[in-house]
């Protein structure tokens, strides 16, 4: 078992953090066995209106855009030059993969209040009508899971991520993190597509979350992690969804169980931490133990996972 | 204490004692007490959007506008979560509006909620400043007595998010019991809530269903509450109200602000940076004496870095 980074290079030198353009930044490395790979991230500030007015028309993009969309960054794995794979986690994809105009997104979940809220409304202002192209406002980046170029593509496997080279204590050579788009759902919740990498001696993992809370409602995870061994040669991906109740989460929160109520005279509690996706996804049961590919309950959260991977030999 | 000394304090921003906020928030409810929910104010002024906790992009205002009394303003609401400093800030307009009433005008946002505030920050960062949520109990309890709009010489409408079907005239606002927690619905949710239906992105598109945002109708938002307000309706309430455009804020934007629907609707954002991550500019709509608006815009101050 053997296939480590043989050398290996960080870019740029120097960045201006002030810059509005998008700046690249990343490794670049050969392994033992000669492959050569490079990983990066690509940050910029939010688009303004002409940049989203010119990716509308150039890419055919539907879904009106999240409050904070970050169109131009991305995560990119490439071993091009030993392989020809490389695999995209982009904001734009990731977007074109949102219900749109479909009898899902009009099905998406609705906010706590809605049911009486509509019931008033359809009271007093009957003539008022839902939006005309309904989309998933909560931005479930549905199925995506990379974009993926090069000579061969993901297939089913019953290989697992290799949990034992993660948790070895090795230096990390490398670490980014990468926020592709997040909406505040009009303050009934948040939701927040990210994507971050950790580069080790011997191995790679990627990691793309989204997030979702919708208050009073539930709370969703969906992750793809990318992970590649340097002595093997495929690229292994776990796709992984988990969606439980709001008051599950809420149970968890320092404080004691709680129902969601915002009254007057109410005392208050700090419910910030339900804005952070990676402590809410751990407190869920880990699918990544469940075997194989399939869809599970475990502890209140109801969970599915799908493994494959992408062969990186070349063939003649 | 002193007023002078506690502005003073709360532009070095010095954290008050809990004993003194809470002087401040009832000597402030007084003052609230006595402002119509529309209140009237004369140009030349200038118009804040949202700065949601961000202390020195509002000295940054100050500094690039002149200071309370010297000008005229407007605050459009959403002062706290978010940012690092919601308390300094929030208390800092508080202080503003006790000593200069009539020179300083706080419309409530969505923010100025006890249930948002609980997720967003602000309850949060009270607990870490002062230990307690004593401080967030008076501070919410004052966002029950802000003024929901406000009206530029009689031409220029402001209001945090929007309009409401259940609203056509400027006196329909002024008769709303607004000294209570936001509700979920109704007129006064509709105000701070609801948005300007979007843009012409996918207006093109071949999908129908529902209805047609193109006559600019209100819409019902696909959370499944919450309006959308579009230009026609626009038009027809700025025609019923003899005015003739309207301000709000509630939406970021990359610019700094938005001009909708042929100019009769504009979103002023003054949280530059926001959430120290999305790399937006901000502005403030400065109104001359003939009615004439200028965005001034502005970038971060790289504030906690
Ligand atoms: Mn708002």
């Amino acid at each position: 078992m053997t296939g480590a980074i043989a050398t290996h290079t960080l870019f740029p030198q120097t960045q201006n953090i002030r810059s509005t353009q998008p700046i690249e930044s990343g490794i670049q490395f050969t392994t033992t066995t000669g492959s050569q790979w490079r990983i990066s991230v690509t940050k910029a500030p939010i688009l303004n209106a002409e940049q989203m007015d010119q990716l509308t028309s150039s890419k055919n993009l539907q879904v009106p855009y999240p409050e904070m969309f970050f169109g131009f960054n991305k995560l990119t794995m490439s071993n091009e030059a030993t392989s020809g794979v490389v695999v995209d986690f982009s904001a734009v994809d990731a977007l074109q993969c949102v219900e749109f105009g479909s009898t899902e997104a009009m099905d998406s979940v609705k906010v706590a209040f809605s049911k009486e809220w509509t019931e008033k409304s359809e009271k007093l202002h009957g003539k008022i009508k839902q939006i005309a192209k309904p989309y998933d406002w909560t931005y479930t980046p549905k199925k995506y899971s990379g974009s993926v170029k090069g000579p061969q593509q993901f297939t089913t496997t019953e290989s697992k991520i290799d949990v034992e080279m993660l948790k070895r204590n090795d230096p990390i050579l490398w670490y980014d993190e990468v926020v592709l788009y997040e909406d505040e759902l009009g303050d009934n919740g948040s939701c927040t597509l990210t994507a971050r990498v950790r580069v080790m001696p011997t191995c790679f993992l990627i990691l793309l979350r989204y997030f979702l809370r919708v208050d009073g409602v539930l709370f969703r995870v969906h992750d793809t992690r990318l992970f590649h061994a340097f002595h093997s040669t495929t690229v292994i991906r776990e796709t992984s969804t988990r969606e439980c109740s709001y008051d599950r989460v809420l149970g968890k929160v320092p404080g004691g169980a709680g129902v969601f109520s915002g009254g007057a005279n109410s005392s208050g509690r700090d419910l910030s931490l339900l804005n952070k996706g990676d402590w809410v996804a751990q407190g869920m049961p880990d699918p990544l133990y469940l075997e194989g590919s399939g869809k599970g309950v475990a502890d209140g959260v109801t969970m599915s996972v799908e493994r494959d991977e992408l062969s990186l030999v070349v063939k003649k | 204490m002193h007023l002078d000394a506690c502005i003073a304090l709360c532009y070095e921003r010095k954290l008050l004692s809990e004993s003194v906020v809470r002087e401040l928030c009832e000597k402030a409810k007084e003052v609230l007490l006595k402002e119509g929910n529309v209140q009237t104010v004369a140009a030349p002024c200038t118009v804040v959007g949202d700065v949601h906790g961000q202390f020195y992009d509002v000295l940054e205002i100050f500094k690039i506008t002149g200071k309370c009394p010297d000008v005229n303003f407007v605050f459009l609401g959403d002062y706290v979560d978010r940012g690092f400093y919601s308390v300094e800030t929030i208390m800092l307009l508080i202080c503003l509006k006790i000593r200069w009433p009539h020179r300083i005008t706080l419309i409530r946002g969505n923010h100025e909620s006890r249930a948002v505030t609980q997720t967003y920050g602000f309850y949060a960062e009270c607990m870490r400043k002062y230990g307690s949520s004593n401080v967030w109990t008076y501070i919410t309890d004052l966002f029950d007595y802000l003024v929901l709009a406000a009206v530029i010489e009689e031409s220029i409408f402001c209001v945090h998010g929007g309009l409401s079907p259940s609203i056509h005239t400027i006196d329909q606002i002024k008769i709303i019991d607004r000294f209570k927690e936001l509700p979920h619905e109704g007129p006064m949710a509709d105000l701070v809530w609801s948005d300007p239906a979007p843009n012409t992105h996918i207006q093109n598109q071949r999908f129908t269903g529902g209805g047609d945002d193109t006559k600019g109708d209100f819409q019902i938002s696909p959370r499944g509450a919450g309006y959308l307000f579009g230009k026609q309706v626009t038009r027809q309430f700025l025609d019923t109200n003899g005015l003739g455009h309207i301000c709000r804020a509630h939406q970021l934007c990359m610019e700094g602000y938005q001009i909708l629907f042929d100019d009769l609707v504009s979103t002023v954002w003054s949280a530059p940076n926001y959430c120290y991550r999305a790399g937006n500019l901000a502005s403030v709509l400065q109104i001359g004496p003939e009615l004439d608006r200028f965005f001034n815009v502005f970038g971060p101050k790289f504030e906690g870095l």
